[in-house]
């Protein structure tokens, strides 16, 4: 495999702090290279510089062996597909639409373009009668994301950069769409440049994990390398930390394993009436903020069986058994 | 109520005729400010400091109050459409190029990012991206430019480009309530129905957007093309101020141009505007002619000399001191009628009759008496004041509004008011004017004034109109005013049975 992205000596500074401090990599063609770090660690900088979004300081980046300068910009973005955290699906074009933006601008024959955005489509897991002619708003945060995806990849080119695009999303839509991820990279075969901040996602679909902290690069080697042989404590910590991970997310992520309930408490902000009116019917479960991690949780359920959520895409009723549900999947998808 | 409806149903011609100018006015207007503002406002995008300065220029621009614009503008574009336009432009820029400036730069920042991503072209993510996405803002400051000038076109009828104001101003001048409402009715309800409209178009996509500005763009070409292609390429205009008095004068000239000469075609715009307008559009080649008086062109728009004035206040005909000094200008009068529009003080005619007055001598006998006089009158040498000096006139005098006095006097409040002496309601009060025989008021007389060059041009038109030189007695105005104003005749129908009555016209085979 030959280098598809090489950086070398590159830094990004931004008015005064230093995005990028004196960066060495390479990224091979066809291989899923996932950049994972803290927020603040230069990762997204340097992922934006790929497609030149970002403009680095000093130092120099090479696309298939050429300084990525001597590109035509638009051309070169033809090429680099790319998938926001975001999303960032144009809202005033149908799903089609969506797609078929840069075949159009490929200018391809108009049937050629139709047949691409149908047979994406399918790949993805989406009917084309039900999808194509669709509004973005009118789709769920995973189906939205399934077709940012497909409008990355839809003219085949030859790199994808993916900045966080699951962060927004429930953990179960998440886990579908990084199968889809690494689906889509096994039949294709492009060189996916991946951004996280989350380690087990890193973990899962790296074949090779660089990790990042305040614009340096800790290291760079495969999920066994990293798991067997962190180059420092912060790698070790960070790797750790993710192990620890399914009793550290908010209690609000936990929605798709709770039943939804339409009243207690309009909002943030009004805890109080709802806790009250929660006393007044003795059925009535607890009240707990969408914000508290589950750890914390723990006591309470114990208690009581049953808690209400109060999170901002709406309230749910949790129990015990649905906890232990999520934390079985969990283990799978950490056993896998 | 009723009166409203019946106002409506003599009006109805009239006010299909305005609404379209007035639609034709507005839609023109808003088209410019949308062609100026949104590309203004696409190409401040990158330039911080040029939009606030151009924000606040539009922002200032439309603190300036409407009618000093189109006084301002008077002097560097004559009248009628084209400084109306512009003021209306004035006024929508702002709503516009601040909706489009803030809905462009409020997208939020991921689209951008993503349409820069895909390799878009600057022109492809502002058409595909960034224009449909700020569509509902900017639709939404049409909206209010929209409103805004439908408002602010009402004051075209002053500078002579038409349109509901010209419904309303008469309704004013000529004191007819209904008229002013259903004029500010009509305004009202076009302003809402284009709101309407606007909503409807901010919730379409972007595309059935584009098809529906299409279209009335192409419309407008259209019809633009017509109008010049179909415009008749020799025609004169004549104008005429406000009211029923010039509307009836200027049919009168075109029956007697058309007679003289049944080729030429004759455009009448009545209720053109106010003395001054009418003054420079003649001077502007905007109108050929306007009937105006020899009063007004000595007192208002030339300065005689000290020696003329003298002249004029001791009673001498003012008619050759205006014709000549409108010489110097280029301009000239033609021959004027015979009936002297003047001040007049009025008394009913039963009162006079009781008391036997025919002057104002002999009123000046009776003791009080309490008088509705207009504030103007009241202080004028040429008013109370001067009646009171020359004929030892003393009255109680209550000062009112001019709308008023006649029905004031009619009620027999008062007994004797101020007014001119062919007013219509004179004849529909029977109420007498009386003899100025001390002459106090300057002379008032109609004559067709226009350029000397036109009138060298045309001397057969000159010959028609000079017809009307030394006719049409006060009695016979104040009876055509009353058949316009209040028998709701047309101006046209007056004039012409006027002028086959006197034989001034033959009646066409």
């Amino acid at each position: 495999m030959g280098e598809m992205i090489e950086f070398s000596h590159v830094t990004k500074q931004f008015a005064d702090n230093t995005a990028v401090a004196d960066l060495n990599l390479a990224i091979r063609a066809g291989e899923l290279f996932v950049l994972v770090g803290t927020s603040g660690s230069g990762k997204t900088t340097t992922l934006k510089m790929i497609n030149r979004l970002v403009a680095p300081t000093s130092g120099t980046i090479t696309f298939d062996g050429k300084a990525l300068g001597d590109f035509n910009l638009r051309r070169l973005r033809w090429d680099i597909g790319y998938v926001l955290q975001q999303i960032a699906l144009f809202p005033t074009m149908t799903v089609g639409q969506n797609i078929a933006l840069i075949p159009e601008m490929k200018k391809w024959p108009r049937a050629k373009v139709k047949q691409a955005v149908d047979e994406g489509l399918r790949s993805v897991g989406l009917d084309p009668k039900t999808y194509r002619d669709r509004l973005p708003s009118e789709l769920s945060g995973g189906e939205q994301q399934r077709i940012g995806i497909l409008r990355a990849l839809v003219a085949r080119p030859p790199v994808i950069l993916m900045d966080e695009p699951f962060s927004a999303l429930d953990p179960l839509s998440r886990t579908q769409l990084q199968d889809l991820v690494l689906e889509l990279h096994a039949r294709l075969g492009m060189t996916i440049v991946f951004v996280t901040h989350d380690m087990n996602e890193a973990m899962r679909l790296g074949d090779r994990i660089a990790v990042m902290k305040e614009g340096h690069l800790l290291q760079v080697g495969t999920p066994t390398e990293i798991a067997e042989a962190p180059a420092n404590t912060f790698v070790a910590d960070f790797f750790a930390s993710a192990q620890r991970s399914p009793l550290s997310v908010a209690v609000a992520s936990l929605a798709p394993y709770g039943t939804a309930v339409a009243e207690a408490g309009e909002g943030p902000g009004d805890s109080d009436a709802a806790q009250r009116s929660g006393a007044s019917s003795a059925k009535s479960a607890p009240v707990v903020s969408g914000q508290m991690t589950l750890s914390e949780l723990l006591p309470e359920l114990a208690e009581s069986n049953h808690v209400t959520v109060k999170a901002q895409e709406g309230n749910f009723e949790l129990s015990a058994s649905a906890v232990l549900r999520y934390l079985a999947d969990n283990e799978k998808e950490q056993s896998k | 109520m009723k009166d409203v409806w019946q106002t409506f149903l003599d009006q109805r011609g009239a006010l299909v005729q305005q609404l379209g100018q007035h639609i034709e006015l507005s839609l023109l207007a808003l088209l410019v400010a949308v062609v100026i503002a949104v590309p203004l406002a696409i190409w401040a995008q990158p330039h911080k400091r040029a939009a606030n300065f151009l924000l606040q220029l539009t922002g200032i621009l439309q603190t300036i109050p409407s009618l000093a614009v189109l006084g301002l503008l008077i002097p560097l574009v004559g009248i009628g459409n084209p400084p109306t336009l512009i003021a209306l432009v004035i006024y929508a820029l702002l709503p516009i190029f601040q909706n489009t400036y803030v809905g462009l730069d409020e997208i939020d920042p991921a689209y951008k990012e993503a349409a820069e991503a895909f390799g878009m072209s600057r022109w492809r993510k502002l058409v595909k991206v960034e224009l449909p996405l700020a569509m509902p803002v900017i639709i939404g400051g049409i909206r209010t430019a929209m409103v805004l000038i439908i408002g602010t076109a009402t004051l075209g009828a002053f500078i002579g480009a038409g349109g509901l104001g010209t419904m309303i101003m008469t309704g004013i001048n000529a004191n007819i309530p209904a008229m002013t409402f259903i004029g500010a009715l009509a305004a009202a309800l076009l302003a809402l129905a284009f709101s309407a409209g606007l909503s409807v178009l901010q919730k379409l996509r972007w595309r059935q957007v584009l098809l529906v500005l299409g279209a009335v763009v192409v419309g407008f070409g259209g019809y633009g093309v017509y109008q010049a292609v179909a415009a008749p390429k020799d025609e004169i205009v004549i104008a005429g101020k406000m009211g029923s008095e010039p509307s009836i004068l200027i049919n009168m000239y075109k029956l007697l141009i058309q007679q003289a000469d049944p080729s030429v075609q004759v455009t009448l715009k009545p209720n053109f505007g106010q003395t001054s307008f009418l003054y420079s559009a003649v001077q502007n080649d905007k109108i050929d002619l306007y009937p105006e008086f020899t009063g007004t062109v000595v007192t208002s728009l030339v300065k005689p000399s000290k020696a003329q004035n003298a002249a004029i206040a001791a009673g001498s005909d003012s008619y050759p001191i205006a014709k000549s000094l409108l010489n110097k200008e280029g301009l000239t009068l033609l021959t004027p009628m015979k009936y002297n529009n003047t001040y007049a003080v009025v008394v009913t005619q039963a009162f006079a009759k009781a008391h036997n007055i025919k002057t104002i001598s002999d009123l000046a006998r009776e003791r009080g008496l309490i008088a509705g006089f207009d504030v103007e009158f009241n202080n004028r040498q040429d008013g109370y004041k001067g009646l009171q000096k020359l004929y030892g006139l003393s009255l109680n005098v209550k000062t009112m509004s001019p709308d008023l006095r006649y029905s004031v006097i009619h009620s027999g409040k008062i007994q004797v008011t101020d007014g001119y002496s062919t007013d219509s309601q004179i004849r529909q009060y029977n109420l007498l004017a009386l003899q100025d025989d001390k002459k106090l008021f300057p002379i008032y007389q109609g004559a067709p004034l226009m350029k000397a060059s036109f009138a060298a041009k045309h001397p057969a038109l000159v010959k028609a109109l000079n017809k009307l030189g030394g006719r049409i007695t006060e009695t016979q105005m104040q009876k055509m005013n009353y058949e316009v104003n209040v028998q709701k005749r047309s101006a046209a129908s007056v004039a012409k049975a006027f002028l086959l009555k006197q034989g001034l016209l033959k009646e066409a085979k």
